[in-house]
């Protein structure tokens, strides 16, 4: 049987690489990877589960890193922005200007990436359902639902 | 915490139970535990992660293990639009359906439909699995034991009409002012409420009398909204009519 204590070692997949860091059993997968491994593309926002700042992709499923423990990335791959390079979702939201301040942008990118690789012909109601899991404090929805609409253009 | 057990037994869960000297807690998604740690609301040093353990992650026909997501629940309808209605589409995909029964947050609107389907429980208790219909073991809040861990819920997918409204006060994103589940069923109807009382509320009825429902459930008061606006809002759902035609 499995059972960690204190402070553990783990190998796990990071946007295609294999990553070792060490980190305490209760840390967030959030914080062992802006602070342990220092990726910092991902917000922590609420560290509630609402805003979505935090939004990775594990095995190509958003979740909300600040409620996930780091533990069960294990045998799993993760990816953050930095994961993404030159994907028709990034360049979409900065052709349609889908940011004010910027902090939310990464979560929405990692959703809408996600939500397009899941369903490339998403209607309006299943891009609502997705992107109503992230919040821009600063209100910029329009851009960014402009922006999901090029990036599943340009699919 | 300090300590966390993954089991993947049975009997390395208790084993893990017997050598237990200091509280513990189970752990599966995290979505309401990990909020609660971060507040130190929660004190047990030691969790025990279950979603590892056989059955678990079962679908079958007539199962869902405790630990699927809610995002993986799409049969029968009510069931799924139940679960669509719960939380956000990305904490749904790793909020539990155990989660939502067993957690603290008095809403678990996903015990409706499972009361609705006269779904059986699985616990883990003492060393075995034990089955028990659901509503034996559900008022208020689910009746456990110490150590009894949910293992998985049993229940007939076939369609049955109903009528499903959820209405908050900001948006599709909120706790619920009134989830509003009406089913038919062999008998006659199920309703069951969630956010209209301090806890879910539920009952049968021979026949669709919407005067007889509407007094046989409690509305509370809080910043939400009225008792009287809900009782309203309850009123308007009934008076839509008994959910007999096929979904």
């Amino acid at each position: 049987m499995k059972q960690y204590e204190d402070h553990i070692q783990m190998e796990f997949s990071l946007n295609g690489e294999r990553v070792t860091t060490r980190f305490d059993v209760d840390e967030t997968l959030l914080h062992v990877v802006r602070n342990r491994i220092g990726l910092k593309g991902q917000k922590g926002g609420c560290l509630n589960g609402d805003c979505g700042a935090c939004t990775m992709l594990i095995d190509g499923v958003p979740v909300k890193s600040c409620l996930m423990l780091a533990i069960d990335a294990e045998g799993k791959e993760v990816t953050t922005i930095e994961g993404l390079k030159d994907t028709p979702v990034q360049k979409a939201f900065v052709a349609k200007q889908g940011f004010q301040c910027g902090y939310c942008t990464s979560g929405f990118v990692m959703n809408t990436h996600a939500l397009l690789q899941a369903h490339p012909d998403a209607d309006e109601e299943t891009i609502q359902n997705w992107l109503s899991a992230n919040l821009c404090r600063c209100t910029g929805y329009e851009g960014i639902e402009e922006a999901v609409k090029m990036a599943q253009k340009n699919l | 915490m300090n300590k966390l057990f993954r089991p993947q037994t049975y009997e390395e869960l208790t084993s893990i139970l017997e050598s237990q000297t200091e509280k513990y807690l189970y752990y599966s998604g995290g979505t309401e535990v990990m909020s609660d740690y971060r507040q130190g609301k929660i004190k047990e040093k030691q969790w025990i992660d279950i979603k590892h353990l056989p059955g678990m992650m079962e679908q079958s026909p007539e199962t869902i293990g405790a630990c699927v997501f809610l995002n993986q629940l799409t049969q029968p309808a009510m069931l799924a639009e139940v679960a669509q209605g719960i939380a956000d589409h990305t904490i749904r995909n790793h909020l539990t359906i155990g989660g939502n029964v067993c957690g603290k947050l008095p809403f678990r609107e996903i015990v409706l439909p499972l009361l609705a389907l006269d779904a059986e429980i699985s616990i883990f208790s003492d060393g075995e699995i034990i089955r028990v219909p659901l509503k034996e073991r559900f008022d208020k809040f689910l009746k456990l034991q110490p150590g009894e861990l949910v293992t998985g819920f049993h229940f007939d997918r076939t369609e049955r009409p109903y009528h499903y409204k959820r209405h908050t006060i900001t948006g599709s994103i909120d706790y619920p002012l009134m989830t509003y589940l009406a089913v038919r069923t062999e008998q006659g109807y199920f309703v069951g409420l969630s956010g209209y009382g301090s806890i879910p509320q539920f009952a049968w009825f021979e026949n669709w009398d919407v005067e007889e429902i509407l007094n046989s459930f409690k509305a509370v008061s809080n910043d939400r909204g009225s008792a009287d606006y809900r009782k309203k809002l309850l009123e308007i759902e009934l008076e839509k009519g008994a959910p007999n035609e096929a979904v």
